[in-house]
Order: structure tokens, then C-alpha cells, then sequence
């Protein structure tokens, strides 16, 4: 072996040396294996036939089949138990009780067993929504009085190492903005409670990413949480979503950049893994999330100008390209004879900002501010080179709202004050029509379509002529 | 002392999920995470690999090594999504000797195949024959990516 082989083998290893696996991941790999026998369970449950829709024999076949993988589930469980822990029964009703939020056309399956176990059932369903609960509403006192001493915490997952983390792991979802969205608890075997939830936090939503699909499942005995972990890493069978998005993606290259020496406080050892559950952990955590939020401020509001500054360079290009992908789109001066919203695709922005090029529109002093994040606002006055010949400066007080993610303009909703019809476009319309029928009444019908105005070629040139005529004539002055 | 106890389980063979985990986690964590780089990442990965062999255990004659295939393949799926993504900051490691930040650097510049090749061959110091099990590619393919990811690390350390 050369000394290039010795030191590769060498680094290597001081490479992996520095990974920390957990203290905690054969129960971690153990809550993993059950959550795979609770699904198999549920989708047992889900099998039992509707006698009233289905016909017999595949009534038969369903109820066979859910036999033979309820043997391959005794066998699995028997054999992670050993014989010692009591097995996971696979005859446990499963109760599921939706949660006060959960959201519509979550699967229900009705109680078929013993009356005592749907009630132990509910009960351990019932804490597991308080659990959750107190979670979203950062009561970390009310999640930590839910949890028994000696609980297993998962760490690496929840974050928590010990139920008296409880008071400060809260504090900090409150400075991540974590919002536990649609909430449903699901009875699994006897004492397990699986808890979904759709999870978004200011982080996510400030970089444009999620929301994801996470769970708790928990483990419920004499009327407390006995094991937690917590699974907001996964979407859709990808590993890692919400951390490889939020945290490596996202905040820790700007924690990096900007604050270096505070890592190793906010994540532990060498700057990866959980956020730490400490005081000094939190408090840095709620001084810099809201550092790197305004950080997207400040991008979200440039994207906001640069689409002002597109709008009055009459640019079309430039405004589509700040669009994401398929953005909402809602415009009150973008709609059809009947009031109905043009949709993104069916604005043409090149043409339009032709238009407005000829006419000499001017969004006058526009102003921008960022509300929620993502969100940015902008208030102008509407102008063209018409109104200005009048001295026509009523159109005050028009609105974008522009939803913006990872850089580019996801929704945009444009308020014109006035309101399209009464206010604006019968106005400029009738100003215009009136002028181009006494003095040019030949091209109307080239410069006026049914609903608005024409933005052929033909009428583009003939708007370019008149608009400037029209300022340098005794009307326009 | 853990050495052995794997080569212990390795002639018997795991007798059960207990016995895979203690003879591999820690090993399986390192491997994944000096593939990508982030501890978190690592720990799911293997986490669920395990999850995955325990669900087919009863089926596999060779549980380690249907491990080892699933965390690499798992590491590998994780490179290419971060390679679409194409943003992905390797995560700070202060505490690492500058040779070994060095190697971190550019074996972050080999392409997936390499990488992983390179990484089998010197961390987990398998053979060309068991990483082509692994990686699902013939030996000789292996042994191409491991020359060629050995000639850019070389260039690279040694300028």
C-alpha cells in the first residue's frame, strides 16, 4: 500500500470518525419496525368488506388474503419481541379519531372489538390530541406534563433528549414558526398512537419549499406518553426532505457565512445534527431565524421591485421570467368581457407591455413592503401618457401582492382601487374612444376590440401615433 | 472488541434484527454519512435500511450484506435528488484535521460512482468482487471507478 493509499484510508476514517450515531437508534430502528406493522394493520382493517357493496366472493378473497398477512405479521412480531415484550396484536381495532382539525376524507375505520379496548383506545387517542396540541400552541409545559419521566425520547428525531426539554423544545418551534396543520390521531396496537400532520414553519415557507407529510408515533401507558419519536423527515418515501431542505439548503450555509462561532451551539459537535435543546441553543435560534428571514425580506422585496421596474420598462420578457412555474395569477385589470380572470397563461405580458410601452403607462411611485414571509406588497399610481396630458391623477391606491418563493413569484394578486370597469377602463376607454372616433374614426375599429383595447401590430403603431397626438393636441392640454 | 463481535456474526450470521444492529449500526452510519456528509441524513438512512431488512429478514440468507446494498443504494438515490438540486452545501467540519477537510473537498467532486467506489474501497475496505455486489455493477466497472476517482483525488491532494 503506498503512502497515498495510507493517507486516503487514514483521512477516511478521521472523515467518518466525526459521525455521531445516535445513543438512541435501536429504538429509533424499533419505533421504524412497528410503524411497519401498524401500517400492515391498517391496511388489514381497510380490507373488511363492505357486506353491502361487495359481492361474496370477493369478500372471501379479501378476508383470506388479510388472513395470510396477518400470519406474516404475528411471525414478524413474534419475532422482533423474542417472546418477552407483549406481541403486537393484530386483532387491536383500529380507532381512528380525527383530530378537531383533521382534514376532510381522512380514512375512518369504524370500531369492531372489544369495548374496552376501543376505549383504551380513545383514551390514548384523546392524549396523543393534547399532545399535539399543546405542540401547536408552543405550551411546552402542557406537552411536557403529557409525558411520563421516563419516557424514550427519540432525539435525533424529536429533538427533545428528556420530557423536561419540553418548555424549551416548545420555544423553539415558536421561533421556527412550526405550524402542525391537519392533525389526525389514529389508534394502532394496544397503546400506540400514530399522530399525522401536515408541518410548515416559517422557514419552510420563506424558502419555498414543503409542506411535508410528518407523524409522531407515540406509546401511551397509564394515561401518559411512555415513547416519542418524531418523523418530519420524510415526504413521499425521500430521505430527509424537511432537514436537507430547511437546514442544509436553507439556514445553516447563512449561519456559516454570517454567524460560524454560533453553530456548534445551535446544532452540537460540529455543527450538525437536531438543534439543540438547550437555553443558549434557543436563545441564538430565536435571534437568527428572524436575521435570516429578513435576509428573504430583503430578496423578497427586490424580486417585487425588479417586477415594478420590468412593468415600467414595459419589458414583458423580464416580467415573465420572475414567475415561477404555473404562479396564481389574479388581476383586475387581466379579465374578459363577463368579469372573469384572465389565468397566467392566458396573459400575454410581451404584448401587454407593448401596449403600455405606446400609451406610456408608468406605475408612479410604487412602494414595497414584506408582510408574512414570502409575502411583499406594493402600492402605486396607475398613469399613462393620456392621463398625464389630462392631469388625470385619480388612479391612486392599486395593489400587487406578490407571494414569492425561492426567488421567483408564485402568486400575484393586483387590486385596482377604482375597480376595473367603473373606474379605469370605462374611463380611459371612453376618453380614448371619444378622441379617436372624432379624430381618427376610421381606425377604431383596429384599435378597439369588444372588451378592450387591440394590441395587433397595426394597433400597437396606430396607439404609438395617436397616443403622442393626442398629448401634443389642445384635448390632451 | 466490536471488530470482532462482527466477524463473530459474520460466520454465524445475525440470528436476529438485535444482533445486525449491534454488529453494524455505527459502522453502516459511517459509511452512509461520509457519503453524504450530514450525520442526520446518515441516521435516517440506515435507520430505515433496517427497517427494510427487518421486514424481509426471514427471506434473506445474507442480511449484512442486503444492508449494505440497501444503505448505499439509499445514499446514492440521496446524491442524485441533492445533484438535481443543485445546491447542496457540504455541512462545516471544524474539528477534522486539514488533510482530511481536504478529502471531504474533492471527494465532493467526484461524480456518484466514484465516490461511492472510492469510499467502499478505502472506509469500508471491501473488495472489487463485494463492492460489485453492492453497488450492482460488474467488477471491472468498479475497479474503473475506483482508478478513476484515485487519479482526481491524487491530482488534487497532491497539487
Amino acid at each position: 500500500m503506498s503512502r497515498f493509499d495510507d493517507r486516503l484510508e487514514q483521512d477516511m476514517q478521521h472523515i467518518a470518525d466525526t459521525a455521531t450515531p445516535s445513543s438512541t437508534a435501536w429504538e429509533a430502528i424499533q419505533t421504524r419496525i412497528a410503524e411497519q406493522a401498524d401500517h400492515t394493520e391498517l391496511e388489514i382493517t381497510m380490507l373488511k368488506p363492505n357486506p353491502k357493496t361487495e359481492p361474496a366472493v370477493p369478500v372471501r378473497m379479501l378476508m383470506a388474503a388479510a388472513a395470510a398477512i396477518l400470519l406474516v405479521v404475528v411471525g414478524l412480531v413474534a419475532l422482533l419481541n423474542d417472546g418477552e415484550e407483549q406481541s403486537l396484536r393484530v386483532t387491536e381495532t383500529d380507532t381512528t379519531v380525527p383530530a378537531t382539525t383533521a382534514a376532510p376524507g381522512t380514512t375512518s375505520v369504524p370500531a369492531t372489538s372489544e369495548p374496552s379496548s376501543a376505549s383504551a383506545g380513545a383514551t390514548a387517542v384523546a392524549l396523543a390530541e393534547e399532545f399535539i396540541s399543546a405542540r401547536a400552541a408552543y405550551d411546552g409545559d402542557a406537552a411536557r406534563a403529557l409525558v411520563a419521566d421516563d419516557a424514550t425520547i427519540v432525539q435525533a428525531f424529536e429533538w427533545a433528549t428528556s420530557p423536561d426539554d419540553y418548555p424549551l423544545l416548545s420555544d423553539l418551534e415558536r421561533a421556527h414558526g412550526m405550524r402542525f396543520l391537519d392533525p389526525t390521531c389514529t389508534a394502532g396496537s394496544p397503546g400506540r398512537v400514530r399522530c399525522t400532520y401536515t408541518l410548515e414553519s416559517d422557514l419552510t415557507v420563506a424558502l419555498g419549499v414543503g409542506p411535508y407529510d410528518a407523524s409522531f408515533p407515540l406509546e401511551v401507558e397509564d394515561g401518559l406518553i411512555t415513547h416519542i419519536t418524531h418523523n418530519r423527515t420524510t415526504d413521499g418515501g425521500q430521505v430527509g426532505n424537511y432537514f436537507h431542505d430547511v437546514y442544509r439548503l436553507g439556514i445553516v450555509p447563512w449561519l456559516v457565512a454570517n454567524h460560524p462561532e454560533d453553530l456548534s451551539l445551535m446544532r452540537g459537535q460540529v455543527g450538525v445534527g437536531p438543534p439543540l435543546i438547550t437555553a443558549e441553543s434557543v436563545a441564538l435560534w430565536e435571534q437568527h431565524i428572524p436575521e435570516f428571514l429578513a435576509s428573504f425580506e430583503a430578496a423578497d422585496l427586490a424580486i417585487a421591485e425588479d417586477f415594478i421596474t420590468a412593468r415600467n420598462a414595459h419589458d414583458g420578457e423580464a416580467v415573465l421570467a420572475l414567475f415561477a412555474d404555473d404562479p396564481f395569477v389574479r388581476d383586475d385589470l387581466r379579465r374578459d368581457v363577463n368579469g372573469e380572470f384572465a389565468g397566467f397563461d392566458e396573459i400575454d405580458y410581451v404584448s401587454s407591455g407593448e401596449f403600455d410601452r405606446v400609451t406610456g403607462v408608468e406605475l408612479v411611485d410604487p412602494t414595497c413592503e414584506a408582510g408574512s414571509p414570502g409575502r411583499v406588497r406594493c402600492t402605486y399610481t396607475w398613469a399613462n401618457a393620456w392621463t398625464r396630458a389630462l392631469g388625470d391623477d385619480r388612479y391612486t391606491g392599486n395593489s400587487f401582492v406578490f407571494d414569492i418563493a425561492d426567488g421567483r413569484i408564485e402568486s400575484l394578486t393586483h387590486t385596482f382601487a377604482q375597480g376595473p370597469v367603473d373606474g379605469f377602463e370605462d374611463h380611459i376607454s371612453e376618453v380614448t374612444l371619444l378622441w379617436v372616433q372624432a379624430n381618427h374614426p376610421e381606425d377604431v375599429p383596429t384599435m378597439f376590440n369588444d372588451s378592450s383595447f387591440a394590441q395587433s401590430a397595426e394597433s400597437l403603431a396606430l396607439w404609438e401615433t395617436y397616443t403622442a397626438e393626442f398629448a401634443a393636441s389642445p384635448a390632451g392640454n | 472488541m466490536e471488530a470482532m463481535r462482527r466477524v463473530s456474526v459474520k460466520q454465524r450470521g445475525p440470528q436476529t434484527i438485535e444482533d445486525l444492529f449491534h454488529a453494524e449500526y455505527n459502522g453502516m452510519v459511517r459509511l452512509a454519512y461520509t457519503l453524504v456528509n450530514n450525520n442526520a441524513e446518515a441516521e435516517e438512512i440506515v435507520q430505515d435500511s433496517f427497517a427494510e431488512v427487518h421486514r424481509r429478514f426471514d427471506e434473506l440468507r445474507q442480511p449484512g450484506a442486503y444492508l449494505r446494498t440497501t444503505v448505499v443504494l439509499r445514499c446514492r438515490s440521496l446524491l442524485r435528488r441533492r445533484r438535481v438540486m443543485e445546491r447542496h452545501a457540504p455541512e462545516p467540519l471544524e474539528q477534522l484535521p486539514a488533510s482530511a477537510c481536504e478529502l471531504w473537498d474533492v471527494l465532493n467532486k467526484l461524480d456518484e460512482d466514484q465516490r461511492v467506489a472510492v469510499v467502499l474501497r478505502y472506509l469500508g475496505q471491501y473488495r472489487a468482487s463485494e463492492i460489485a455486489e453492492i453497488m450492482d455493477m460488474p467488477a471491472a466497472t468498479v475497479r474503473s471507478h475506483v482508478r478513476r476517482g484515485l487519479a482526481i483525488l491524487r491530482k488534487e491532494l497532491e497539487q
